[in-house]
């Protein structure tokens, strides 16, 4: 006879541990890097994490467009964030000056700036542009992961490959939230180096009940960034293969050796 | 595999990804405004881990109360799961219908119906359509027994399970059967040697069962059962989803069939149809909300036709009537004539709130012809709210039928072919029409108050139908009729659950400064608390001092119950939901738990407390000079009653008696407040409130006294109104919007107009203009020879106004906000947040004010503060009707008890409309009762001017007229089933 209104709706969680799209709570979900989709740029790359897929483009190091933006010792890193019409389930122009985008934009870039030695190109432009194909929760992490993928694809210098992922729900912490579980829960992005252990980025804009709730959803936050770390690893390592067997001819006999390995 | 899944409930568990195999499902619907196509696309992800389902596994290893469900386990393998089965029983498998329908069959099945199977599917189906029985299957889930193995299959995730969409032309009912048919025969064919049946009432689903299974109805089941387990009945609880009555099924449909499900979102997406609640006060008159724009409109549904088989709390779909159907709104609603009940009892204080009032919503809209009611008519239901109802069953009458209930009885009862007979059910609650019940227990249960579970109201019925649940005791008995009085009123009255009192303190817990940090220390303040005798839940209590510049500090400290009930937890849902303590005559629900109640939060004396105080610097003339809100530990130095505290007034100076000096001052700032505030046009009301002198052991009525209102009652009272005042103009300055405050209308002429003409039969006059003529032209109403008639006068006034009522700020305009009866701009509760939700509200709208806690999130959306003040409205009138209701009843069992009584009464209203039986109503003050004087006699003369009637009586010819003094006799008349009633008669008149 409760009201309605009061009511905690997440009772399969409850019931058999599982979450909503059927994961338990410490899955990310399925991932997959696609590496050299786009030609005429430097690198790109296509992610998608369940299914939000999001396509990272590098060009640069060049020349910058107005002088007055050079610096002198370091490159100047820019990223540009954009949506396609379709990625909602609703069809609409989101107008590239939307606030959130040039807010995500800013984010992504002062995670990257991490991880680039920027320094070693110095008095050049670094672009990064990012598209939001399909739009299923995990936004932010999504993009980090295109636009460190596609700076690696590109060959830029990196410190580490920066890996996002979000964790949230408090009780149950749960990692990698969909769209839906993003709307009823608290979510925290987080992107780190992987191999430092160096949280670069972490965002959250809900209220977290306790200190203790902050640690535990930080850890789990890092352990998805780890686990997205393996997956990105094995698709760069696949990727590199690829190539450079490719140059010279012998691709079949390169893979089937670097799955042995 | 074991290991891994405790790992996995203690967190400890590795990130990994998840399971390649995976599904997407794409749907698309239109927006509800301009009918955009959204394109959704939810992925699903499909597990070859899960075994034979889950079912809870009892991890606790003490008695924490926190640990009573214990945690989900996965069965993983095949011996587990025979392990777990009971053995030599069959598994059932149930589907939507059966979880929707049959709950009570299998949660009473018990020990006979060990192996259930609940599929994902149906449980998800169910909380779609009724909530209560989603929480209930949950609750058979989560719940471990020891001769009962529920599991719980997650067919959608499962890979031998789950069922791909691609076919086209296949509802999504369909679709889901055959999900619930696959869990049904991946259990038959995994499990050999162990019957596996697929319960179900749908005969098409019954065709496609395959044979690794068998199909069997919900009735076809109980028979076997029975047959096996003679001491079983489970057949009365097996739901009616026909027409009860055979002959019927030729007979054309009484109601308007309901539109179905998608037809329904269509028409109110589209906006042709309105989507609302439907709420009424009985089952004559209903009213739905809905929204139109950013508007809630109430809208009056009349007649049985229109109210096309809603009942009260349903979700319905209503279509509005065409503008030349709508009522004028000076109109009455129709409301069933109270006046044709002869019974007598304890009347209400005041008058009936409009739903308006209650729910802060309009219930006319403005249209040319001016403000006129819309009306409409209901063409679907989106989701039933078919409660448990109690009652009893009235019976065809030997002779004539007397009653309403006895003529229907007599018309809808029959004996059916298989030895079942079909009876009618009574529900206590007026809101619910007759259920018809095919029994097979009915001389049983005659005479006795039974619950009867609603299954569904087929168009071709008069009534609904149901099934009997279980049986509360024989009608009439103290505590059958209290059981029934609050499921009459939806009181909760379930002892508190373990969730909500594993957020208790633990019983050890020590209130003292360090364990609060940031609280001021007051406990070198002289506190002391004044309330009636015997209360357990003090929840106030007050200081004053002198200060060196001879102004005086006056203190009021609250029992700091938001220190212990945090927002969100579930006890803070338990209390919102409850959103008051209701008090009966014989026993006290408690809105939080005994620990707080009694314990932890009752500023007992010469203990610590932690209080929520207002201190003010006060003038010796009474001006304030300023006000300070702190949070604060206390310690109480005297809890006083009433009767003492006016000792102390009384007594003499006595400069070393701190406790004696701090209430004299008290009570002289009280009378200044008072003063001014009567100055301002506060008025001073009554009501005809008696309490019982229970019996130490029986705890039966013993004698009645009327409550003595001391000074100090009213020194108590002005604190506390001032105390609210102060809060409330504290927190709208800081939430304009978002305050939860309390208004009183201004009183409407017309309720007033009876009230006026019989004052002036009398020679006296009330001006109602304001509440200031009318305060002072009541204080002038006086006759010399009866003091007694000016209260009357004030307890007949009362009745003319509505109660006040909650609600948010931001819903009202500013002039909306005043409170007539105080005669203050706004008005808010903050002095007794243990039995009071909107005070614990108010507490933590204050904290956030003065920056002690922040704001809880959802205290600052206005549409759960909308409902949240109607909840808090509609529970606090179920609490009010529920206390009457409770003294009435012991009304009842005090004069069965001693007979018959004599007693003096004063006549409040003379019936003098022409043709009606000749009768008046009186009020008797010694007992609080009102109620209805019939009178046999022919010769009948009627003065409507002077509101008088004239009769012959047995030995001379009597006259009444309105506040009159008569003569009683007070009894209690026998019905039908036990079922009593008060009677009053006529002796003679008094002058």
């Amino acid at each position: 006879m409760s009201q309605p209104w009061l009511r905690n709706r997440n009772h399969l969680f409850v019931l058999c541990n599982l979450r909503t799209d059927g994961r338990k709570a410490s899955e990310i979900r399925r991932m997959r890097f696609q590496m050299g989709v786009v030609d005429r740029v430097a690198g790109s790359a296509l992610v998608e994490m369940g299914l939000t897929a999001v396509l990272a483009t590098v060009t640069g190091p060049t020349e910058c467009i107005r002088r007055t933006d050079e610096l002198h010792d370091r490159a100047v890193l820019q990223v540009h964030f954009a949506a396609a019409p379709f990625c909602t389930a609703d069809r609409r122009h989101v107008p590239t000056n939307d606030r959130r985008f040039l807010e995500a934009a800013r984010l992504v870039q002062r995670a990257l700036e991490a991880s680039i030695f920027l320094h070693l190109y110095p008095r050049s432009l670094i672009q990064i542009h990012i598209t939001i194909l399909s739009e299923d929760g995990g936004r932010l992490c999504a993009a980090i992961n295109a636009a460190s993928c596609a700076v690696v694809h590109a060959g830029l210098a990196v410190k580490d490959i920066v890996c996002a992922c979000a964790a949230g729900g408090v009780d149950p912490v749960m990692v990698d939230l969909n769209r839906r579980e993003e709307m009823d829960n608290i979510n925290m992005a987080c992107a780190m180096l992987p191999q430092r252990g160096t949280i670069v980025l972490s965002q959250c804009e809900a209220r977290l009940p306790s200190r203790e709730a902050l640690d535990r959803v930080l850890e789990t936050a890092m352990d998805g960034c780890r686990a997205v770390f393996a997956v990105m690893e094995a698709a760069i390592r696949e990727n590199a293969t690829l190539q450079w067997s490719s140059k010279r001819g012998k691709a079949i006999v390169a893979l089937s050796e670097t799955n042995v390995v | 595999m074991n290991d891994d899944e405790t790992s996995c409930a203690e967190g400890e568990e590795d990130i990994r990804a998840a399971p390649s195999l995976y599904t997407r499902s794409t749907y698309y619907r239109p927006t509800m405004k301009r009918g955009k196509i959204l394109k959704q696309v939810t992925e699903r992800y499909l597990r070859d881990d899960l075994g034979y389902g889950c079912y809870y596994k009892d991890t606790s290893t003490d008695n924490r109360v926190d640990r009573v469900h214990g945690t989900p386990q996965i069965i993983s393998s095949l011996p587990e799961l025979q392990r777990l089965l009971k053995p030599s029983q069959p598994v059932v498998v149930v589907d939507t219908n059966v979880l929707l329908h049959q709950m009570d069959v299998l949660q009473q099945a018990g020990k006979a119906m060990p192996n259930l199977v609940v599929p994902q599917t149906a449980l998800e189906e169910c909380r779609n359509h009724r909530m209560v029985i989603y929480d209930q299957t949950v609750d058979l889930l989560r719940s471990i027994h020891k001769e009962r193995c529920t599991i719980f299959f997650p067919d959608p995730y499962h890979t031998a399970t789950s069922v791909e969409e691609k076919e086209e032309g296949i509802s999504p009912n369909d679709l889901n059967d055959e999900r619930i048919r696959r869990v049904a025969e991946f259990y038959g064919k995994s499990l050999p040697g162990v019957s596996v049946i697929f319960l179900t009432d749908d005969v098409a689903s019954r065709e496609k069962a395959s044979r690794s299974y068998q199909a069997m109805s919900v009735r076809q089941y109980v028979q076997v059962l029975e047959q096996t387990n003679p001491g079983l009945s489970l057949s009365d609880l097996v739901a009616a989803q026909t027409s009860v009555l055979s002959n019927e099924e030729d007979e054309a449909p009484l109601y308007e069939t309901h539109l179905e499900a998608t037809a329904l979102s269509r028409g109110i997406q589209s906006g042709k149809l309105y989507r609302g609640v439907l709420r009424s006060s009985d089952w004559n008159t209903a009213h739905v909300t809905i929204r139109r724009g950013d508007e809630r409109v109430a809208v009056t549904v009349q007649g049985d036709l229109d109210r096309n088989r809603a009942v009260d709390g349903d979700v319905v779909a209503i279509a509005l009537h065409p503008l030349t159907k709508w009522i004028s709104s000076a109109a009455a609603p129709v409301t069933s004539s109270v006046k044709d009940t002869p019974s007598a009892g304890i009347a209400s204080e005041t008058a009936e709130p409009t739903l308006a009032e209650m729910s802060n919503v309009r219930d006319t809209i403005a249209v040319e012809q001016g403000e006129l009611r819309p009306t409409g008519k209901i063409v679907g239901i989106v989701r039933r709210n078919f409660e448990n109802q109690s009652g009893s069953i009235f019976t065809k009458s030997s002779g004539k039928a007397d009653s309403e209930q006895e003529k229907i009885a007599t018309k809808m009862e029959r004996e059916n072919p298989d030895g079942t007979a079909t009876c009618v059910f009574f529900p206590v609650n007026k809101k619910i029409p007759p259920v018809l019940l095919r029994t097979t227990q009915r001389d049983r249960l005659f005479g006795q108050r039974i619950v009867v579970s609603l299954d569904s109201w087929p168009a071709n019925s008069r009534y609904p139908l149901g099934h009997y649940v279980r049986t509360i005791g024989p009608a009439g008995d103290k505590d059958v009729e209290t059981e029934v009085l609050l499921q009459q009123h939806d009181i909760p009255h379930e002892p508190f659950p373990a969730a909500v009192l594993a957020c208790l303190p633990p019983e050890d817990y020590k209130i003292s400064a360090e364990n609060s940090p940031g609280r001021v220390d007051l406990r070198h303040l002289p506190v002391l608390s004044i309330d009636p005798p015997g209360c357990k839940d003090i929840d106030d209590a007050l200081h004053c001092l002198v200060l060196p510049n001879g102004n005086y500090q006056v203190g009021v400290h609250i029992a700091d119950v938001t220190h212990y009930v945090k927002p969100g937890t579930a006890m803070d849902l338990e209390a919102a939901n409850r959103s008051t303590s209701t008090y009966l005559v014989n026993k006290r629900l408690d809105m939080l738990p005994a620990l707080l109640t009694t314990d932890l939060c009752s500023l007992k004396c010469n203990v610590d407390r932690y209080a929520f105080s207002v201190l003010w610097e006060v003038s010796p003339d009474g001006n304030i000079i300023q006000v300070d809100f702190q949070k604060s530990i206390i310690h109480s130095i005297a809890a006083l009653t009433y009767q003492q505290a006016q000792s102390f007034i009384d007594q003499p100076d006595d400069p070393t008696d701190i406790q004696a000096c701090a209430v004299k001052r008290l009570a002289v700032l009280a009378r200044k407040f008072r003063q001014r505030r009567i100055d301002a046009g506060a008025l001073t009301l009554a009501s005809p409130e008696v309490k019982f002198v229970l019996d130490s052991e029986s705890l039966n009525p013993t004698d009645v006294q009327a409550y003595a209102l001391l000074e100090a009652n009213a020194l108590v009272e002005e604190f506390m109104l001032l105390a609210n005042v102060t809060v409330a103009k504290k927190i709208l300055r800081q939430y304009p919007t978002l305050s939860v405050l309390r208004r009183h209308p201004a009183p409407n002429r017309s309720m007033f107009d009876p009230l006026i003409s019989k004052a002036q039969s009398i020679g006296l006059s009330i001006n109602i203009e304001d509440s200031k003529k009318l305060a002072d032209s009541l204080d002038a109403a006086q006759v010399k020879s009866d003091p007694y008639i000016n209260k009357l006068l004030r307890i007949l006034s009362t009745r003319c106004m509505s109660p006040a009522q909650y609600f948010c700020s931001g819903e009202l305009r500013a002039s909306e906000w005043h409170h007539y009866g105080l005669a203050a701009p706004v008005y808010t509760h903050f002095t007794s947040p243990i039995r009071r939700y909107a005070d614990v509200c108010v507490h933590r709208l204050l904290a956030a004010s003065i920056n002690v806690a922040p704001l809880p999130q959802h205290l600052s959306s206005k549409s759960y503060m909308h409902d949240l003040c109607t909840n808090m409205n509609r529970r606090h009138r179920a609490a009010q009707l529920a206390g009457r209701a409770s003294v009435q009843l012991h009304t009842l069992i005090y004069f069965s008890g001693d007979g018959a009584k004599e007693e003096d009464a004063y006549v409040l209203d003379v019936d003098t409309d022409k043709g009606s039986d000749p009768s008046f109503t009186v009020m008797v003050p010694r007992y609080g009762i009102e109620g209805r004087v019939r009178l046999d006699a022919a010769e009948v003369e009627r003065f409507p001017e002077e509101h008088r009637i004239a009769w012959a009586g047995k030995t001379k010819s009597c006259s009444v007229k309105v506040f009159d003094k008569v003569r009683v006799r007070l009894s209690v008349r026998e019905m039908q089933g036990d079922q009593r009633e008060l009677a009053i008669d006529f002796i003679e008149q008094k002058l």
